[in-house]
Protein backbone atom coordinates (compact mmCIF):
# COMPACT_ATOMS: atom_id res chain seq x y z
CA UNK A 1 0.00 0.00 0.00
CA UNK A 2 1.01 3.34 -1.16
CA UNK A 3 0.78 6.77 1.49
CA UNK A 4 -0.72 9.39 -0.30
CA UNK A 5 0.75 12.78 0.08
CA UNK A 6 -1.11 16.03 0.27
CA UNK A 7 -1.61 16.73 -3.44
CA UNK A 8 -3.03 13.23 -3.66
CA UNK A 9 -5.60 13.81 -1.15
CA UNK A 10 -6.54 16.59 -2.63
CA UNK A 11 -6.88 15.15 -5.84
CA UNK A 12 -8.89 12.44 -4.92
CA UNK A 13 -10.97 14.41 -1.69
CA UNK A 14 -14.14 13.67 -3.26
CA UNK A 15 -14.10 10.24 -3.56
CA UNK A 16 -12.36 9.58 0.24
CA UNK A 17 -14.82 11.55 1.65
CA UNK A 18 -17.39 8.90 0.43
CA UNK A 19 -17.75 6.41 3.33
CA UNK A 20 -17.97 3.42 0.51
CA UNK A 21 -14.83 4.39 -0.36
CA UNK A 22 -12.94 6.76 2.25
CA UNK A 23 -8.82 6.47 2.70
CA UNK A 24 -7.92 3.02 2.47
CA UNK A 25 -10.37 2.58 -0.33
CA UNK A 26 -8.29 5.34 -2.57
CA UNK A 27 -5.07 3.69 -1.74
CA UNK A 28 -6.77 0.57 -3.26
CA UNK A 29 -8.07 1.89 -6.14
CA UNK A 30 -4.49 3.71 -6.89
CA UNK A 31 -2.26 0.20 -6.40
CA UNK A 32 -5.17 -1.51 -8.86
CA UNK A 33 -4.52 -2.44 -12.41
CA UNK A 34 -7.34 -2.71 -14.46
CA UNK A 35 -7.75 -4.19 -18.12
CA UNK A 36 -10.19 -2.72 -20.38
CA UNK A 37 -11.14 -4.96 -23.58
CA UNK A 38 -13.54 -3.93 -26.21
CA UNK A 39 -13.65 -2.69 -29.76
CA UNK A 40 -11.70 0.70 -30.68
CA UNK A 41 -13.94 4.02 -30.38
CA UNK A 42 -15.59 6.84 -28.21
CA UNK A 43 -17.26 4.16 -25.39
CA UNK A 44 -14.11 2.15 -24.58
CA UNK A 45 -11.73 5.43 -24.88
CA UNK A 46 -14.75 6.85 -22.40
CA UNK A 47 -14.52 3.77 -19.93
CA UNK A 48 -10.97 4.25 -19.83
CA UNK A 49 -10.65 8.00 -19.19
CA UNK A 50 -13.42 7.53 -16.27
CA UNK A 51 -11.32 4.80 -14.82
CA UNK A 52 -7.92 6.89 -15.32
CA UNK A 53 -8.99 9.90 -13.61
CA UNK A 54 -10.76 7.86 -10.43
CA UNK A 55 -7.41 6.67 -9.96
CA UNK A 56 -6.99 3.08 -11.25
CA UNK A 57 -3.86 1.74 -13.53
CA UNK A 58 -5.65 1.13 -17.08
CA UNK A 59 -4.29 -2.01 -19.61
CA UNK A 60 -6.30 -1.41 -22.87
CA UNK A 61 -6.92 -4.68 -24.81
CA UNK A 62 -8.76 -4.83 -28.50
CA UNK A 63 -9.43 -8.35 -28.80
CA UNK A 64 -12.84 -8.10 -28.13
CA UNK A 65 -16.04 -7.52 -30.44
CA UNK A 66 -19.24 -7.22 -29.85
CA UNK A 67 -18.89 -6.39 -25.81
CA UNK A 68 -16.91 -4.40 -23.35
CA UNK A 69 -14.77 -6.62 -20.51
CA UNK A 70 -13.28 -4.90 -17.59
CA UNK A 71 -11.58 -7.15 -15.59
CA UNK A 72 -9.17 -6.93 -11.75
CA UNK A 73 -7.32 -9.60 -11.10
CA UNK A 74 -10.64 -12.68 -10.10
CA UNK A 75 -12.74 -9.80 -10.69
CA UNK A 76 -14.55 -10.06 -14.17
CA UNK A 77 -17.33 -7.54 -15.60
CA UNK A 78 -19.13 -7.20 -18.70
CA UNK A 79 -21.35 -4.55 -20.49
CA UNK A 80 -23.26 -5.18 -24.09
CA UNK A 81 -22.74 -2.84 -26.58
CA UNK A 82 -25.49 -0.80 -28.22
CA UNK A 83 -28.33 1.39 -26.91
CA UNK A 84 -27.27 4.69 -28.71
CA UNK A 85 -24.48 6.67 -26.73
CA UNK A 86 -26.60 8.25 -23.94
CA UNK A 87 -27.78 5.52 -23.14
CA UNK A 88 -24.42 4.10 -23.23
CA UNK A 89 -23.52 6.60 -20.44
CA UNK A 90 -25.86 5.74 -18.51
CA UNK A 91 -25.34 1.80 -18.37
CA UNK A 92 -20.89 2.62 -18.18
CA UNK A 93 -21.47 4.91 -14.54
CA UNK A 94 -23.59 2.40 -13.07
CA UNK A 95 -21.00 -0.15 -13.60
CA UNK A 96 -17.65 1.72 -13.05
CA UNK A 97 -19.37 3.00 -9.74
CA UNK A 98 -19.98 -0.52 -8.88
CA UNK A 99 -16.23 -1.89 -10.34
CA UNK A 100 -15.28 1.38 -7.47
CA UNK A 101 -16.83 0.48 -4.81
CA UNK A 102 -16.06 -3.55 -5.04
CA UNK A 103 -12.00 -2.74 -5.44
CA UNK A 104 -11.99 -0.19 -2.99
CA UNK A 105 -13.04 -2.79 -0.28
CA UNK A 106 -10.35 -5.27 -1.36
CA UNK A 107 -10.71 -8.82 0.14
CA UNK B 1 -30.43 23.48 -35.55
CA UNK B 2 -30.91 23.87 -31.96
CA UNK B 3 -28.44 25.89 -30.13
CA UNK B 4 -27.93 23.90 -26.24
CA UNK B 5 -26.40 26.35 -23.29
CA UNK B 6 -24.84 24.41 -21.26
CA UNK B 7 -24.37 26.07 -17.48
CA UNK B 8 -21.64 24.80 -16.26
CA UNK B 9 -18.47 23.04 -17.38
CA UNK B 10 -17.73 20.93 -14.25
CA UNK B 11 -18.40 16.80 -13.27
CA UNK B 12 -22.01 17.16 -15.18
CA UNK B 13 -20.87 19.34 -18.56
CA UNK B 14 -17.92 17.43 -18.86
CA UNK B 15 -19.22 14.92 -20.03
CA UNK B 16 -22.77 16.55 -21.43
CA UNK B 17 -20.09 18.44 -23.31
CA UNK B 18 -18.50 15.77 -25.00
CA UNK B 19 -21.62 13.84 -25.72
CA UNK B 20 -23.35 17.04 -27.17
CA UNK B 21 -19.59 17.36 -29.22
CA UNK B 22 -20.47 14.25 -31.22
CA UNK B 23 -23.74 14.88 -32.28
CA UNK B 24 -24.19 16.41 -35.94
CA UNK B 25 -27.69 17.88 -35.50
CA UNK B 26 -26.54 21.00 -33.25
CA UNK B 27 -25.59 24.40 -33.86
CA UNK B 28 -22.60 25.09 -32.11
CA UNK B 29 -22.47 24.58 -28.40
CA UNK B 30 -22.48 26.98 -25.89
CA UNK B 31 -19.92 26.07 -23.13
CA UNK B 32 -21.13 28.90 -19.76
CA UNK B 33 -18.61 28.73 -16.67
CA UNK B 34 -16.91 31.36 -14.70
CA UNK B 35 -14.58 29.01 -12.40
CA UNK B 36 -11.21 27.55 -13.22
CA UNK B 37 -9.80 23.87 -12.64
CA UNK B 38 -8.90 22.78 -9.82
CA UNK B 39 -6.91 19.45 -8.28
CA UNK B 40 -10.26 18.31 -6.57
CA UNK B 41 -11.71 18.55 -9.76
CA UNK B 42 -9.69 16.26 -11.99
CA UNK B 43 -11.22 12.67 -10.48
CA UNK B 44 -14.47 13.32 -12.00
CA UNK B 45 -13.93 15.76 -14.81
CA UNK B 46 -11.75 13.67 -16.58
CA UNK B 47 -11.21 16.09 -19.90
CA UNK B 48 -8.86 18.06 -17.54
CA UNK B 49 -5.61 17.18 -16.98
CA UNK B 50 -2.99 18.40 -13.97
CA UNK B 51 -1.59 21.38 -16.97
CA UNK B 52 -5.13 22.98 -16.72
CA UNK B 53 -5.02 23.58 -13.09
CA UNK B 54 -6.11 27.58 -12.58
CA UNK B 55 -7.56 27.55 -16.39
CA UNK B 56 -11.17 28.03 -17.11
CA UNK B 57 -13.31 25.43 -17.38
CA UNK B 58 -15.26 26.51 -20.53
CA UNK B 59 -12.41 27.72 -22.22
CA UNK B 60 -10.16 24.80 -21.77
CA UNK B 61 -13.28 21.67 -22.14
CA UNK B 62 -14.45 23.88 -25.57
CA UNK B 63 -10.71 23.26 -26.80
CA UNK B 64 -10.12 19.78 -24.94
CA UNK B 65 -13.53 18.28 -27.20
CA UNK B 66 -12.41 20.37 -30.57
CA UNK B 67 -12.46 17.75 -33.71
CA UNK B 68 -16.23 16.59 -32.73
CA UNK B 69 -18.99 16.68 -34.89
CA UNK B 70 -19.92 19.87 -33.33
CA UNK B 71 -17.71 22.77 -32.51
CA UNK B 72 -18.29 24.32 -28.93
CA UNK B 73 -17.57 27.99 -27.56
CA UNK B 74 -16.83 28.96 -24.26
CA UNK B 75 -18.68 31.66 -22.46
CA UNK B 76 -16.14 32.09 -19.40
CA UNK B 77 -18.82 33.82 -17.04
CA UNK B 78 -21.13 32.71 -14.38
CA UNK B 79 -24.28 32.82 -15.17
CA UNK B 80 -26.20 35.46 -13.10
CA UNK B 81 -29.80 37.57 -13.19
CA UNK B 82 -27.79 40.59 -14.56
CA UNK B 83 -25.92 38.00 -17.44
CA UNK B 84 -28.62 35.74 -18.12
CA UNK B 85 -30.15 37.40 -21.42
CA UNK B 86 -27.49 38.51 -22.88
CA UNK B 87 -25.66 34.59 -22.54
CA UNK B 88 -28.95 32.39 -23.02
CA UNK B 89 -29.90 34.69 -25.99
CA UNK B 90 -29.39 32.19 -28.73
CA UNK B 91 -30.59 29.33 -26.30
CA UNK B 92 -33.21 26.49 -27.55
CA UNK B 93 -32.91 24.90 -24.36
CA UNK B 94 -29.99 24.96 -21.67
CA UNK B 95 -28.31 21.66 -19.52
CA UNK B 96 -27.95 22.63 -16.18
CA UNK B 97 -24.86 21.41 -15.19
CA UNK B 98 -24.25 23.39 -12.72
CA UNK B 99 -23.79 22.25 -8.52
CA UNK B 100 -25.93 25.82 -7.57
CA UNK B 101 -29.38 26.09 -6.70
CA UNK B 102 -28.95 29.93 -6.92
CA UNK B 103 -27.98 29.10 -10.66
CA UNK B 104 -30.86 27.27 -11.51
CA UNK B 105 -33.24 29.16 -10.06
CA UNK B 106 -31.50 32.27 -12.60
CA UNK B 107 -31.90 29.39 -15.59
CA UNK B 108 -35.49 28.38 -14.46
CA UNK B 109 -36.63 32.66 -14.30
CA UNK B 110 -35.14 32.93 -17.99
CA UNK B 111 -37.24 29.66 -18.92
CA UNK B 112 -40.17 30.84 -17.60
CA UNK B 113 -39.69 34.10 -19.34
CA UNK B 114 -38.60 33.13 -22.64
CA UNK B 115 -41.03 29.94 -22.52
CA UNK B 116 -37.96 27.29 -23.15
CA UNK B 117 -37.28 23.83 -21.60
CA UNK B 118 -34.47 22.85 -19.50
CA UNK B 119 -32.84 19.92 -18.08
CA UNK B 120 -32.53 19.54 -14.44
CA UNK B 121 -29.32 17.93 -12.91
CA UNK B 122 -27.17 16.94 -9.94
CA UNK B 123 -25.35 14.35 -8.03
CA UNK B 124 -24.17 14.39 -4.30
CA UNK B 125 -22.44 10.79 -2.93
CA UNK B 126 -23.48 8.14 -5.15
CA UNK B 127 -27.01 9.24 -5.93
CA UNK B 128 -28.04 11.78 -9.07
CA UNK B 129 -31.38 13.12 -10.27
CA UNK B 130 -32.16 14.89 -13.53
CA UNK B 131 -35.32 15.88 -15.10
CA UNK B 132 -36.48 17.69 -17.93
CA UNK B 133 -38.46 21.10 -17.67
CA UNK B 134 -40.86 22.23 -20.05
CA UNK B 135 -42.77 25.13 -20.43
CA UNK B 136 -46.00 24.97 -18.90
CA UNK B 137 -45.34 21.57 -17.14
CA UNK B 138 -43.56 21.33 -13.38
CA UNK B 139 -41.19 23.59 -11.99
CA UNK B 140 -38.40 23.07 -9.65
CA UNK B 141 -40.79 24.28 -6.38
CA UNK B 142 -43.57 22.12 -7.58
CA UNK B 143 -40.86 18.66 -7.73
CA UNK B 144 -38.69 19.83 -4.54
CA UNK B 145 -41.33 21.98 -2.68
CA UNK B 146 -38.86 24.92 -1.43
CA UNK B 147 -37.86 27.75 -1.75
CA UNK B 148 -34.71 27.72 0.02
CA UNK B 149 -31.58 29.14 -2.28
CA UNK B 150 -29.33 26.08 -0.94
CA UNK B 151 -30.65 22.58 -2.29
CA UNK B 152 -28.38 19.72 -2.63
CA UNK B 153 -24.71 20.53 -3.12
CA UNK B 154 -21.57 18.98 -4.35
CA UNK B 155 -19.48 20.92 -1.66
CA UNK B 156 -18.72 19.46 1.57
CA UNK B 157 -19.94 15.60 0.38
CA UNK B 158 -17.96 13.33 -1.58
CA UNK B 159 -19.57 12.61 -4.93
CA UNK B 160 -18.23 9.87 -7.83
CA UNK B 161 -17.39 10.69 -11.65
CA UNK B 162 -19.35 7.63 -12.19
CA UNK B 163 -22.58 8.78 -10.83
CA UNK B 164 -22.26 12.06 -12.84
CA UNK B 165 -21.61 10.21 -16.00
CA UNK B 166 -24.85 8.41 -15.59
CA UNK B 167 -26.86 11.58 -14.72
CA UNK B 168 -24.88 13.57 -17.66
CA UNK B 169 -26.26 10.55 -19.75
CA UNK B 170 -29.36 10.57 -18.62
CA UNK B 171 -29.71 14.25 -19.12
CA UNK B 172 -28.67 13.66 -22.91
CA UNK B 173 -31.36 10.86 -23.49
CA UNK B 174 -34.15 13.75 -22.05
CA UNK B 175 -32.53 15.93 -24.93
CA UNK B 176 -32.09 13.15 -27.33
CA UNK B 177 -36.68 13.02 -26.57
CA UNK B 178 -37.31 16.84 -26.79
CA UNK B 179 -34.91 16.97 -29.93
CA UNK B 180 -37.29 14.09 -31.18
CA UNK B 181 -40.75 15.03 -30.15
CA UNK B 182 -40.53 18.33 -28.81
CA UNK B 183 -41.89 19.54 -25.27
CA UNK B 184 -44.25 17.28 -23.38
CA UNK B 185 -45.47 19.30 -20.26
CA UNK B 186 -48.13 16.55 -18.90
CA UNK B 187 -45.63 14.44 -18.52
CA UNK B 188 -43.11 15.48 -15.62
CA UNK B 189 -40.29 12.70 -15.17
CA UNK B 190 -37.70 13.08 -12.79
CA UNK B 191 -34.91 10.34 -13.36
CA UNK B 192 -33.07 8.80 -9.88
CA UNK B 193 -29.74 7.52 -10.25
CA UNK B 194 -29.32 5.65 -7.28
CA UNK B 195 -27.14 2.02 -6.71
CA UNK B 196 -29.28 0.53 -4.48
CA UNK B 197 -31.96 0.26 -7.02
CA UNK B 198 -29.68 -1.75 -9.65
CA UNK B 199 -31.03 0.69 -12.67
CA UNK B 200 -31.72 3.54 -12.69
CA UNK B 201 -36.03 4.50 -11.48
CA UNK B 202 -38.34 7.70 -12.16
CA UNK B 203 -41.17 9.56 -10.77
CA UNK B 204 -43.80 10.97 -12.93
CA UNK B 205 -45.76 13.94 -12.16
CA UNK B 206 -48.52 12.86 -13.98
CA UNK B 207 -50.99 16.24 -15.32
CA UNK B 208 -49.35 19.25 -12.92
CA UNK B 209 -50.14 22.57 -13.57
CA UNK B 210 -47.69 24.74 -11.83
CA UNK B 211 -49.38 27.57 -10.17
CA UNK B 212 -46.02 28.88 -8.73
CA UNK B 213 -46.47 31.73 -11.81
CA UNK B 214 -42.87 31.47 -12.45
CA UNK B 215 -41.19 31.84 -9.22
CA UNK B 216 -40.42 28.50 -8.63
ZN1 LIG C 1 -44.33 24.97 -9.92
Amino acid sequence: MVDMDDRVIEQYSRQILLDQIGYDGQTRILAATVRVQGPDGPPRDLLVRYLSAMGFGVQVGTNLSGYFEIACQDAIWTMEIGGGRSQFMVDAGALLTEIALTLAQGE
Amino acid sequence: MFHVAVVGAGAIGNPIAWGLSLRKDLAPIQLIDGDVVERSNLARQPWFGEDDIGCNKAVTLAARLAGGETPLYASPEMLTQSNREILLADADIVMDATDNWEARLVIQEWAEQHQRPWIFNSAVRLEGMSTRLDPGGPCLRCWFDTKETQGPACFEAGVLGSVTLAVAGRALLLLDDWIRQGSSPDQGTLWLIDRRFGSDRSIHSGPLRCDHGGHG
